[in-house]
C-alpha cells in the first residue's frame, strides 16, 4: 500500500491492475510503469470506479507519478536504496458523482528500501498538497509508512516466491479551510496496520493487503479512513530493448 | 540352447547400428559441447527477489551467441553459456546488468577471472556467504 524504491530497469515496463474496496466503493486501477533508466521510472495510474459513494461507475482522477532512485548500494544477495517520488493527480473525474476531488493535487515523497533474500523492508514519507475545490481548500496530508516482510521459503529462481508483509501507516490530515478559516473537526490523524503478501512466479506478482485503521475518529469521513482491501496483479513485461 | 539364444540377443543388441551409433554420438556430442562452449559466471550484487530478476534475464537473453542462461538467485550468480565461436563481450554483459538495476562484480570466462571492468565491492562479505 505504501511507496517503495523499486524500479523496473532501463526500458523495462510493467502493467498492474489493482482492485480496491473501501466500504461500498470498489475501484479498479490500471497502472502502466516504464523505466527511463535503471533508477528512474514513470507511472500512469488510471482508476475506474466500479461503484462510488453516489453509485455511479466511471473513470476517476488520473495520477502521474515519477520515481528517481538517487542512492543504491547493491551487495551480495540484496540492496538498499533511497528514492525520491513526485506525483500529480489530475481533476478529470466527476466530483459530483464521487469519482474525483475536482482539484489538481500534487505530492512529493522519499522512500527507503532494504531487501535481502530473507528480509524485505521499506519506509516512506509523503506530503500531499491538495488544490482548491471551489471555495473549499482541502487540507494538506502527511503520510508516514513502514513495512517489514520476510520470505518463509527461499526457493530457486523459477519457483514461486512468497513475502509476508506487515505495514504500519500514519496519515495526518491538516484542517480543511473555507475562505481561510479552518473547518472544525476536519483535522485528523489516522493510524493503520496492514497485513499483506506478495506472491510471484517469474514475472507475475499477486499482491494483497488489508488496511485496518486503528484510530480513525469518524470512519468514512474521508478516503482511507475505513477498512480497505487491496488485491493486485503486477506483470513485468520483457524490456523494450 | 538357452545360452546360445541369450548370447545371440546380447550380440544383436550391441551390434545393431542404430543403438550403437546413437549412444556413441550422444557421448561424443556431450563431450564436444562441454569442451568448446564458453561459460561465463557473473556474481551479481542486488539480486534478492526473483520477480525483480526477470528484466535481467530478458536483457541477457538477447545477447548474441547465447546458448543458455541460468540465474541462481540464492547465490547471486548468473551463468551464461555462449556458442563456441561467439565473441563474449564482458563489457556488454556488465552494461546489461547495470541497465537492469543490478551490479556486476566478479566475472569469470571459462574459469578465468576478468578484471578491469568491474567496481570493487565496498563492504566486506562474510565468510558464511549471503546475508539474510
Amino acid at each position: 500500500m505504501g511507496l517503495g524504491p523499486h524500479t523496473v530497469g532501463k526500458y523495462g515496463w510493467a502493467i498492474e491492475n489493482e482492485l480496491e474496496q473501501e466500504a461500498d466503493q470498489w475501484t479498479d486501477r490500471l497502472e502502466l510503469l516504464y523505466g527511463l533508466t535503471a533508477d528512474a521510472a514513470l507511472t500512469i495510474s488510471l482508476p475506474y470506479y466500479l461503484s462510488s459513494p453516489h453509485g455511479s461507475a466511471g473513470p476517476g482522477d488520473v495520477v502521474l507519478r515519477g520515481k528517481y532512485r538517487f542512492f543504491r548500494r547493491d551487495f551480495r544477495g540484496g540492496s538498499r536504496a533511497f528514492a525520491f517520488h513526485l506525483g500529480i493527480k489530475l481533476a478529470n473525474g466527476n466530483r459530483n458523482e464521487g469519482r474525483g476531488t475536482g482539484s489538481v493535487d500534487g505530492f512529493a515523497g522519499l522512500s527507503f528500501g532494504l531487501e535481502t533474500r530473507r528480509h524485505y523492508s521499506f519506509a516512506a514519507v509523503r506530503y500531499r498538497l491538495n488544490g482548491p475545490t471551489g471555495r473549499l481548500n482541502r487540507g494538506e496530508q502527511f503520510n508516514l509508512e513502514a513495512a517489514y516482510g520476510m520470505r518463509p521459503w527461499l526457493l530457486a529462481y523459477h519457483q514461486p516466491d512468497l513475502v509476508v508483509l506487515l505495514e504500519v501507516l500514519a496519515e495526518h490530515h491538516f484542517p480543511d479551510r473555507v475562505r481561510g478559516s479552518a473547518l472544525p473537526g476536519s483535522e485528523e490523524t489516522v493510524l493503520s496496520v496492514a497485513p499483506g503478501f506478495l506472491f510471484s512466479i517469474r514475472n507475475v506478482m499477486i499482491k494483497g493487503g488489508l488496511k485496518l485503521p486503528l484510530t480513525s475518529r469518524e470512519p468514512g469521513s474521508r478516503p482511507g479512513s475505513e477498512r480497505t482491501l487491496v488485491l493486485a496483479v503486477d506483470i513485468h513485461m520483457p524490456p523494450l530493448k | 540352447m538357452k545360452t546360445i539364444f541369450a548370447f545371440t540377443l546380447f550380440f544383436l543388441f550391441f551390434t545393431t547400428p542404430g543403438w550403437s551409433r546413437t549412444d556413441a554420438s550422444r557421448v561424443r556430442g556431450a563431450d564436444t559441447t562441454r569442451a568448446t562452449q564458453q561459460k561465463v559466471v557473473v556474481q551479481v550484487d542486488g539480486l534478492a527477489c526473483p520477480f525483480c530478476a526477470y528484466g535481467l534475464e530478458k536483457k541477457l537473453k538477447r545477447m548474441e551467441g547465447l546458448r543458455k542462461l541460468e540465474i541462481q538467485i540464492n547465490t547471486g550468480q548468473v551463468l551464461l553459456w555462449f556458442e563456441p565461436d561467439a565473441r563474449v563481450d564482458v563489457q556488454a554483459i556488465v552494461k546489461k546488468i547495470k541497465e537492469a538495476g543490478f551490479t556486476a562484480r566478479e566475472i569469470t570466462v571459462n574459469g578465468k577471472p576478468v578484471t578491469g571492468t568491474l567496481k570493487p565491492r565496498r563492504e566486506k562479505q562474510t565468510e558464511e556467504g549471503l546475508p539474510e
